[in-house]
């Protein structure tokens, strides 16, 4: 098995419900942390102090060229990479966040979602194409997995990032890079949120285990995926409770 | 980090090969193992005393998983031995490299009573006593043939693409007690089934391999693992592929 | 024995890749016993020989009669070895065998294995004649030393190492005897060598009036006449010698495999009069070929055994008697097979030839091994079949469209209409799955 020590990684919206569990999760198993933030300072700063040593950087990462520099300098302050994890997540593509229906996205809205959701994820890639050789796990959706109700964009953007791990285990493999997407069904915490009561009910009644994921059940498969993997790449892994 | 400390685990076929790097790895993570073996005395006998080595209780079981009477045989003396159950691992199976023109029924009901009936006799015998008590977990070991299209014997395939079905209702029927059902696919091995390769099957499998190389069974067994501890606490009715990108 | 470990061994440290096709197609058997015409693996299956080890194992697996001389030769405290000195078992046995031929033969070379009994004969050949050509029927499996390698059928065996081969050695083609009248007006040669039934290309049977031919044209041009008989000699054929269904005596007969009963690895090229003598006759050249285990006490004891045995003229009796109900058997539930282009038999010699396949399906490439195309796939497949119904069974060495025949010659009655019927069975098969109607 390989040692936690020595391990840092980066992760792309450490601030949200389930990017914190990951730090979280992360520094458990020994690994050094930097991640981002952008709305939610305070949350960054709570962390910051649960987590010592952690790093945090506000960053945009609705801005493609802001994200690819976060990767850069983020792994330079931490003196090297094991693995990147993006967590960071817009749920909406309308004006007014909600859980919409095609009808009710906006161009403007729907561009921003992807480019957090998707380019940053993008791009944080392209720059570790260059020279980084570790694991690298991209936060999807049952949404983007399953055939399950859910707004178009966010299923598309999380699919995305399916197909995106696919074509980078290829690509990236011969250099020793492991690339997967675990994709949650509804948690406790978190995006689901958004969900509309209706759809949190038939979500239970459908879902084996007849409850909702915790979010520590999720970083902690991240944290593996990043940390002890060795052969798995090119996965998304659903994590639903049977549903 | 010991992910299984004080667990009860089973697992079929664990005397030689995946089955026996399962059984190491569940012991060292802290499980007390039992395994069934077909026929292979000295390799069972070998296992169950590294086991025993790690430090936890090992007990060996001469058993045709396929065979209901010896499973429940078994089963039974779990029960009185340790109360109980909290791991599955389905791994007993085989495989023949027959080409279509000689692929005849005795061999396709034989694949598929070791490979298929075997796992659900064997899981029903334990869920008897998982639902019970309210927990547990079940891993089916499959493979990447049942459940992406590559080159591969039509009677094995189709039987661990049962076994993915099987997984998938079973985890479904069995989730409300609380029980939780996966299946591990893993692509071709080192020393594996798929040994019997030839050799430009294998170089072109390699090609195409993203990480360029077949797995380890300790790879295998690691994620075993994983899939058994409560760090999958909420991963049920899920096929889980690792086959370095195929 | 110990367990597995000498099993996978084998594929590790001495034919790994023999080791995985036997793998790929289900003949990776753990043969841990076998007793006359049987043999049983470590999982219990039983299988019949009918590969008799091609044709070492003429008196079956562990031959109480050949291991009882084995034995009681361990027991003696005479030499078992004896080098540069005069040697009482390779004297026996030599003189044994020289009976056994007939005149005019009269010397005899021992070696430890067929090829170097051939090797034997060809060195003494262009060394009695002076002359550096060697003639030999194409077709031929004479083993897979340089010398025995130089004439070898084209192909396999012999390609990678075609730098390696001797420059005057010339194929005439099998049968052909205005072939070899030409060969030898252009060049009279030491020797012409060939087998009287050529076994590796498919059984093929030289006529007597061809070998007849071949003699009186070697005997004009001063060439000797080899005859390779490791397979076909000591009863295979129903006689003590193939040469003995003709005329014709050679020159040189090499004899080899079954004199060793399997057990043992002994060899003879036997020569008629003065050949030796010519070749080897002064004392410097007395010793110049040689070899150190070749004649040594065990092997020769067996070898005299094994002619002991022969001498009576029982065994070969029992084989006509055999190739008789084999051939009747065979006729039987071969005629009018569509699959089926020739069999032929001679003793217990045989092989049945078979069409190509014509299902797409049945092919090597069908089969998912297209390295091996464009060779015919029908014999490996009865081959296959046979091994279901408890047969194991060989195809041809240079031609896999013929399954051989060569099973133990103390095989029974029985076992032999059972090949025929498992035959049948594997042949209907092979029609119904591999031939199309």
């Amino acid at each position: 098995m390989p040692s936690t020590s020595d391990k840092s990684v980066v992760v792309f919206g450490g601030s949200g419900t389930v990017g914190r569990a990951i730090v979280t999760a992360l520094a458990a198993d020994g690994a050094k942390v930097a991640f981002t933030y952008f709305r939610n300072e305070a949350a960054a700063h709570a962390l910051l102090e649960s987590v010592p040593g952690s790093v945090a950087r506000r960053v945009d990462l609705g801005s493609a060229s802001e994200a690819a520099r976060a990767v850069v300098e983020l792994r330079a302050e931490l003196g090297g990479l094991t693995a990147f994890v993006h967590a960071a997540t817009l749920t909406s593509a309308a004006a007014e966040p909600k859980f919409e229906s095609i009808l009710e996205a906006d161009e403007a809205a729907l561009d921003r979602l992807l480019a957090v959701n998707v380019k940053s994820a993008f791009f944080a890639c392209r720059e570790l194409a260059r020279d980084f050789t570790g694991n690298i796990v991209l936060l999807g959706s049952i949404d983007g997995a399953k055939s399950v109700p859910a707004p178009a964009a966010y299923a598309a953007s999380k699919g995305a990032l399916s197909a995106l791990a696919r074509a980078l285990s290829k690509e990236l493999g011969p250099r020793g890079v492991k690339i997967n997407v675990v994709a949650p069904g509804v948690l406790e915490a978190g995006s689901s949120r958004s969900l509309p009561d209706s759809l949190r009910a038939e979500y239970l009644k459908h879902c084996g285990l007849r409850r909702y994921g915790k979010v520590e059940e999720i970083a902690g498969l991240v944290a593996w995926l990043a940390l002890q993997n060795t052969y798995i790449t090119g996965q998304t892994l659903v994590v639903d409770g049977a549903l | 980090m010991k992910l299984l400390g004080g667990q009860r685990a089973l697992v079929t076929g664990g005397s030689r090969g995946l089955g026996r790097a399962i059984v190491l790895a569940l012991a060292r993570h802290g499980a007390k193992v039992a395994f069934t073996y077909a026929r292979n005395e000295e390799a069972a006998e070998r296992t169950r005393q590294d086991a025993t080595a790690l430090g936890v209780e090992v007990l060996a079981f001469r058993a045709d998983a396929a065979d209901n009477p010896a499973t429940e045989a078994v089963v039974r003396s779990l029960e009185s031995a340790w109360d109980g159950l909290d791991v599955l691992v389905n791994n007993a199976a085989i495989t023949q490299n027959l080409p279509l023109a000689l692929l005849e029924e005795e061999d396709f009901d034989r694949v598929m009573r070791v490979n298929v009936k075997g796992p659900f006799l064997t899981s029903r015998a334990v869920l008897r006593t998982m639902i019970r008590r309210k927990s547990g977990v079940i891993v089916n070991i499959g493979s990447l043939a049942g459940a992406r299209m590559i080159e591969a014997p039509i009677h094995y395939t189709t039987s661990k693409a049962a076994l993915i079905g099987m997984t998938e209702a079973m985890a479904k029927e069995v989730a409300r007690h609380g029980i939780r059902v996966v299946c591990l696919a893993p692509g071709l091995l080192e020393d594996g089934l798929g040994r019997n390769l030839p050799d430009h099957r294998l170089a072109d499998y390699l090609k195409h391999n993203a990480l360029g190389r077949v797995g380890t069974f300790e790879e295998v067994a690691q994620v075993c693992v994983l899939l058994a501890s409560s760090r999958s606490s909420y991963i049920s009715g899920e096929t889980l592929v690792m086959d370095g990108g195929v | 024995m110990a367990g597995s470990e000498g099993f996978d061994s084998f594929s590790r440290h001495v034919n790994p890749a023999l080791g995985r096709f036997l793998q790929i197609v289900g003949r990776d058997y753990r043969f841990v016993h076998a007793q006359d015409c049987t043999l049983r693996t470590s999982l219990g299956e039983t299988l019949t020989d009918w590969v008799g080890g091609f044709g070492a194992l003429s008196f079956g697996h562990n031959p109480a009669f050949a291991k009882a001389a084995l034995a009681d030769a361990l027991q003696s405290t005479a030499p078992h070895l004896y080098v540069d000195a005069l040697n009482p078992f390779a004297g026996r046995l030599a003189a044994s065998l020289v009976q056994a031929a007939g005149e005019p033969f009269e010397t005899c070379f021992f070696a430890n294995g067929g090829a170097e009994a051939v090797e034997a004969a060809l060195k003494a050949a262009v060394a009695t004649t002076g002359r550096p050509k060697i003639l030999y029927a194409e077709g031929g499996y004479h083993g897979t030393t340089l010398g025995a390698l130089g004439c070898m059928a084209e192909g396999l065996y012999r390609e990678p190492f075609e730098a390696l081969l001797p420059h005057g050695f010339q194929s005439v083609p099998f049968g052909d005897s205005a072939a070899l009248a030409h060969a030898l007006a252009r060049e009279p040669a030491a020797a012409f060598l060939l087998e009287p039934i050529q076994m590796e290309a498919g059984v093929r049977i030289a006529s007597s009036e061809y070998l007849v031919e071949c003699k009186r044209l070697c005997a004009a041009s001063g060439s000797l006449l080899v005859f390779d008989e490791i397979q076909t000699g000591l009863a295979r054929t129903g006689k003590l010698f193939a040469f003995q269904h003709t005329p014709v005596q050679p020159d040189v007969l090499i004899v080899g495999k079954a004199l060793g009963a399997g057990l043992v690895p002994i060899s003879a090229a036997v020569f008629a009069t003065g050949i030796w003598q010519r070749a080897y006759g002064s004392l410097l050249r007395s010793e110049i070929h040689n070899s150190t285990l070749g004649g040594n006490a065990l092997c020769c004891a067996v070898g005299l055994a094994v002619l002991e045995r022969l001498a009576k003229g029982e065994l070969s009796e029992q084989v006509r008697q055999r190739s008789a109900q084999l051939s009747a058997g065979l006729s039987r539930v071969l005629e009018r097979r569509r699959s089926v282009l020739r069999v032929s038999l001679r003793g217990l010699l045989g092989g049945i030839q078979l069409r190509p396949v014509s299902h797409p399906w049945a092919t090597w490439a069908g089969l998912g091994m297209p390295e091996l195309e464009p060779r015919p796939s029908s014999a490996a497949l009865l081959v296959q079949r046979l091994a279901k119904l408890g047969i194991l069974a060989h195809v041809c060495g240079h031609d896999w469209s013929v399954l051989r025949i060569e099973p133990p010659l103390t095989v029974s009655a029985q076992a032999c209409d059972e090949f025929v019927a498992a035959l049948s069975l594997s042949l209907d098969w092979l029609e119904e799955n591999a031939f199309d109607k």
